[in-house]
């Protein structure tokens, strides 16, 4: 059996310990027992990371890195040329000297503050020489500098900091890239990193807090990016694209994480709200009227091969997708199926239609039958939260249409009446099933 | 395994200072090497996120005239299936002075000058024809050239506006340039240097 080394509060630990020990004075466990459990626990878990004094370092560590920054950019006249020079090699030295203090402590606080501060004097320290020598602006090389300077960092502290301000500039130099060289392709090879720590991560410590927000990170990520460094060869191959990689996301999520439910599975959560927001996006006419041939490319800004470039990124998550399908099939999991898996061939088929009102139609029927899925599979599983979020995707549709269309008053009231009255008894026939502890 | 952290920590410092260090040495060796060229200009104060304030410089006859092998070459640029800013050749740009003693482009190039007097720029654009003005020509590109921005105290970049905007006339930049490479040395507003952190000699 695979055994994983947990994490629990020390609080909840000692209190957990303190009733095993009270269970085993009033002899409801026995010595053996007693002595197993706590051998157990003391085998298999580790006290969690105290999150304050984490919470504390990260936002020091930020402040204080910040300040660095706009203290400099006040450019004091009072300094020379080489009294900047020296302060500019000042924030990497303190940023290098924290970091190793921070590996000989080797404490969570330590290195997550050193691995920020250090991410960002380093941007810090390029800016300053920029200021002192009166460098023309090159943002762009200045971004990509500081991504590569700062790229170790996550990996020599295990600082999700320090990953978290790589994140934030990858994303803001393919967006920058693409704004000013029409181009963005280095986004992938500089996202390599970042998918060797998250395997890393989740190898090696699957449930832990950083594994979970660095998988966070890189779907945040993603979603930004993905659109930005498309090269609009056809105009709304973002809608396939998006799709897949939602679906993809969540149906990964799923097979990963199995047990995990909600926001404790970051990947199959940012796939199912993913689906539900484009869903609900494309129930509008508009955007299928306008789905990027303003943003398509033509005459100097457009080469043949870039077409080449789109369809391999897109094929790749298709391929991702499919691996994901097939290994959740084999587990009959039809509301995978149906919430996820489904969603890119719809899509697909819709986009292949090409008629604006087919499409509009057709996913008012879509989010109606994801909110119906929800509700059911909430109701038969008896997930209350489930069930709460098939209702909302329903009462937003609903309302968004009543709000949209000519309808009367009196149509109007009764649907949302019926509407609550939905709620309410699904809810409390819910409730009474959760006091009598069938429902999860 | 935390011996070869700090091994790579090390490298990784040394490697930063590195950078660092080249940035710095470039520019040191353009200030002590360069020859001097004062160029009129008209500052502009703006604000960077992580530099703070600098007067941006707009080098008065920022255009120059092409020579008739490089017309083509220049306004190629734009026919070219997806030659982007990314792809574009350097310019190489020469300078001489005016009977006032203040610097112009004088020419550019695609290829490598033989002389050392000139800096390279990526920074530019067909200009078409110039019918007004000193410059005039049927084919020129006008440039942005790497000495558009002076960093300044943050109180002092405003009144500088200020000032410029009352009487823009007498306003130049001194560059140094040398082998490809420009460093501003100083600003002077009305025949009088700006205050700054380089007019520490």
């Amino acid at each position: 059996m695979e055994v994983v080394v947990r994490k629990i509060s020390a609080g909840k630990l000692k209190l957990f310990k303190d009733e095993i020990s009270v269970l085993r004075d009033e002899q409801v466990i026995s010595d053996d027992t007693y002595s197993k459990i706590n051998e157990y626990y003391d085998k298999n878990t580790t006290s969690s990371i105290h999150w304050i004094l984490i919470a504390f370092a990260v936002l020091g560590a930020l402040s204080i890195a910040g300040g660095v920054i706009l203290i400099l950019a006040h450019n004091w006249d009072v300094f020379g040329r080489p009294a900047r020079t020296l302060l500019s090699v000042l924030p990497v030295l303190i940023g290098a000297v924290w970091s190793f203090f921070a590996l000989k402590k080797d404490s969570v606080a330590w290195k997550e503050s050193a691995g920020i501060f250090y991410s960002i004097s380093v941007g810090a320290s390029i800016a300053l020489i920029g200021q002192t020598y009166h460098l023309p602006s090159d943002t762009l090389a200045f971004f990509m500098t500081w991504l590569l300077l700062i790229l170790p960092i996550m990996f020599i502290l295990n600082s999700t900091g320090s990953y978290m301000v790589y994140l934030a500039l990858l994303c803001s130099w393919c967006c920058m890239s693409m704004d000013k060289t029409a181009s963005s392709y280095g986004f992938w090879l500089l996202l390599l990193p970042v998918l060797a720590r998250v395997v890393y991560l989740y190898k090696s410590q699957k449930y832990s807090p950083t594994t979970l927000v660095s998988l966070y990170g890189i779907a945040v990520l993603l979603l930004i990016c993905l659109g930005v460094t498309l090269e609009k060869t056809i105009p709304g191959l973002w809608i396939i694209a998006y799709a897949f990689l939602l679906s993809f996301a969540g149906l990964l999520g799923s097979k990963l994480y199995k047990d995990s439910e909600g926001f404790s599975n970051p990947l199959r959560i940012t796939g199912a709200i993913g689906i539900i927001v484009l869903s609900y996006m494309f129930t509008f006419e508009g955007f299928w009227d306008e789905i990027g041939y303003s943003c398509r490319r033509y005459g100097y800004s457009y080469a043949d091969w870039t077409i080449w470039y789109d369809a391999g990124i897109i094929f790749a998550f298709i391929v991702g997708w499919a691996l994901t399908v097939v290994a959740n099939f084999k587990k009959h999991s039809w509301f995978d199926f149906l919430t996820l898996a489904l969603f890119p061939v719809f899509v697909t088929l819709l986009y292949i239609t090409n008629d604006d009102f087919v499409s509009t139609l057709a996913f008012n029927v879509v989010l109606a039958f994801f909110g119906v899925s929800y509700v059911v599979f909430g109701a038969r599983e008896q997930k209350l939260s489930q069930l709460n979020w098939g209702m909302i995707i329903l009462s937003v549709l609903l309302f968004t249409r009543f709000m949209d269309d000519d309808f009367s008053f009196l149509a109007r009231g009764l649907v949302f009446i019926v509407l609550g009255s939905c709620f309410l008894t699904a809810n409390i026939v819910l409730v009474k099933l959760k006091k009598r502890g069938d429902v999860k | 395994m935390k011996k070869i952290l700090y091994i790579i920590l090390g490298v990784l410092v040394v490697a930063q200072l590195s950078v660092i260090f080249v940035m710095i040495n470039g520019m040191e060796k353009t200030l002590r090497g360069g020859e001097a060229f004062n160029f009129l200009t008209r500052p502009i104060d703006p604000v960077d996120v992580f530099q703070g304030r600098y007067v941006r410089l707009a080098i008065k006859e920022g255009v120059i005239p092409l020579s008739e092998k490089d017309i083509k070459r220049a306004k190629g640029y734009y026919s070219y299936k997806r030659k982007r800013q990314s792809d574009i050749r350097t310019a190489y740009i020469m300078i001489s002075n005016d009977t006032n003693g203040f610097a112009y482009f004088s020419s550019v190039s695609f290829e490598k000058p033989e002389t050392n007097i000139y800096f390279e720029t990526e920074n530019w654009r067909y200009g078409g024809a110039v019918t007004s003005g000193l410059r005039q020509a049927k084919h020129t590109i006008r440039i942005n050239p790497p000495f558009n921005r002076f960093y300044m105290d943050e109180e002092k970049a405003p009144e500088t506006e200020r000032a410029v905007r009352a009487d823009s006339s007498n306003c130049w930049v001194k560059v140094r340039i040398i082998n490809g490479k420009a460093a501003i040395e100083n600003v002077y507003i009305k025949g009088e240097p700006v205050k700054s952190m380089l007019n520490d000699e």
